[in-house]
């Protein structure tokens, strides 16, 4: 900066260029330190999203066990399907979002071109902003404040019960989220959920005893709730380690947008110092 | 519906009454919670936070 004040005072003609250049100098700088202190809260959160996610694996893991062991599938005359799509609110974490809306989108076109009824549900107002101008009238529900705090069994609670009062019967359904495979990576999966219905008429549930009505019932209410929170702590995991990697990829940009900066300017200044030094050893020898 | 069903059906009596498995459990957790000493309570308490708003969107 001894340099720039130099420059400053010396050179007026180029002020108005040296200024916009300083300021741009100035903002990127600030930018960088910006994204260096986003990807430090990232950082921190992520290790407690990671932390929280190893336990609650277990419900996801559980409550699907079922499902798998039994192998139950709906039958194909089976018309209303239900997409749950699970993102959050908050951008500036790389394709989080978009490889969620991508998916969902998909399979709205698959579903409809093979004749079926679909509804979505949106968990996170970023997948309500995707979606809303193209598929706007698929939309059933949205949940917002998603992603401002690590998501809890009762949000899980709160989601699945609106889901059950929202009048719309399903009969097959997914769940859409980014699964946590390691801090650089993440994938966009899909887990089933069933009706009550389609479970009950499976022919594999008759080897599991003890199973009535009621029992089913309430086994399914409690599937759908630990598998959204299961799906939500893998979001929100995924969704931290993505923001670091994206802030960190833009301090490294800012930086190096700085380093070049900086050498133009220097390259600038001392050319306009050299061209000064001719002007005035060439005026000297003229006399 | 469950009180359509034979009387051999056991029914539960919170769903007679017209709550959700998902509503019973987080009554149930609720009691859980209130009767833990306060060290771990208020913890508990925090850990089981629901922040989650619903939006309905407009029906035009």
């Amino acid at each position: 900066s001894f340099y720039i004040s130099i420059f400053t005072n010396l050179i007026l003609p180029q002020s108005k260029q040296k200024r916009k250049f300083i300021l741009r100098l100035k903002s990127i700088k600030n930018i960088q330190k910006i994204t260096k202190s986003m990807k430090m809260v990232s950082a921190a959160k992520y290790a407690r999203a990671e932390r929280e996610l190893k336990p609650a694996r277990v419900y996801g893991t559980g409550a699907l066990a079922l499902y798998e062991k039994a192998e139950i599938k709906a039958p194909e005359d089976k018309k209303k399907h239900l997409l749950i799509g699970v993102s959050s609110d908050r951008g500036l974490c790389g394709a989080i979002h978009t490889s969620i809306a991508k998916t969902l989108k998909n399979e709205i076109t698959n579903l409809s071109n093979a004749g079926k009824e679909v509804m979505v549900v949106g968990v996170g107002d970023k997948i309500r902003g995707l979606l809303q101008r193209t598929h706007g009238n698929y939309l059933l529900l949205t949940f917002k404040e998603v992603g401002r705090r690590p998501p809890s069994f009762g949000d899980a609670s709160v989601i699945a019960s609106e889901l059950l009062n929202s009048g719309y019967e399903f009969d097959e359904g997914s769940v859409i989220y980014n699964r946590f495979r390691s801090v650089i990576s993440y994938k966009t999966d899909e887990k089933p959920i069933f009706s009550l219905e389609t479970v009950a008429g499976s022919e594999s549930l008759s080897i599991y005893d003890d199973i009535d009505a009621d029992v089913l019932r309430n086994y399914q209410e409690f599937t759908l709730a630990n598998i959204l929170y299961y799906s939500l702590k893998e979001s929100t995991t995924s969704e931290q380690s993505a923001r670091m990697t994206a802030m960190d990829n833009a301090s490294k940009n800012a930086s190096e947008m700085i380093d070049k900066l900086t050498l133009t300017f220097n390259r600038t200044r001392q050319a306009v110092i050299t061209k000064e030094l001719i002007e005035i050893i060439s005026g000297a020898a003229a006399l | 519906s469950p009180s359509s069903l034979g009387p051999a059906a056991m029914v539960a009596y919170w769903r007679q009454a017209g709550l959700s498995y998902i509503r019973y459990s987080q009554i149930c957790a609720q009691v859980v919670r209130a009767a833990m000493k306060p060290q771990y309570k208020a913890e508990a308490e925090r850990a089981a936070m629901a922040t989650v708003k619903t939006l309905k969107p407009k029906k035009e």
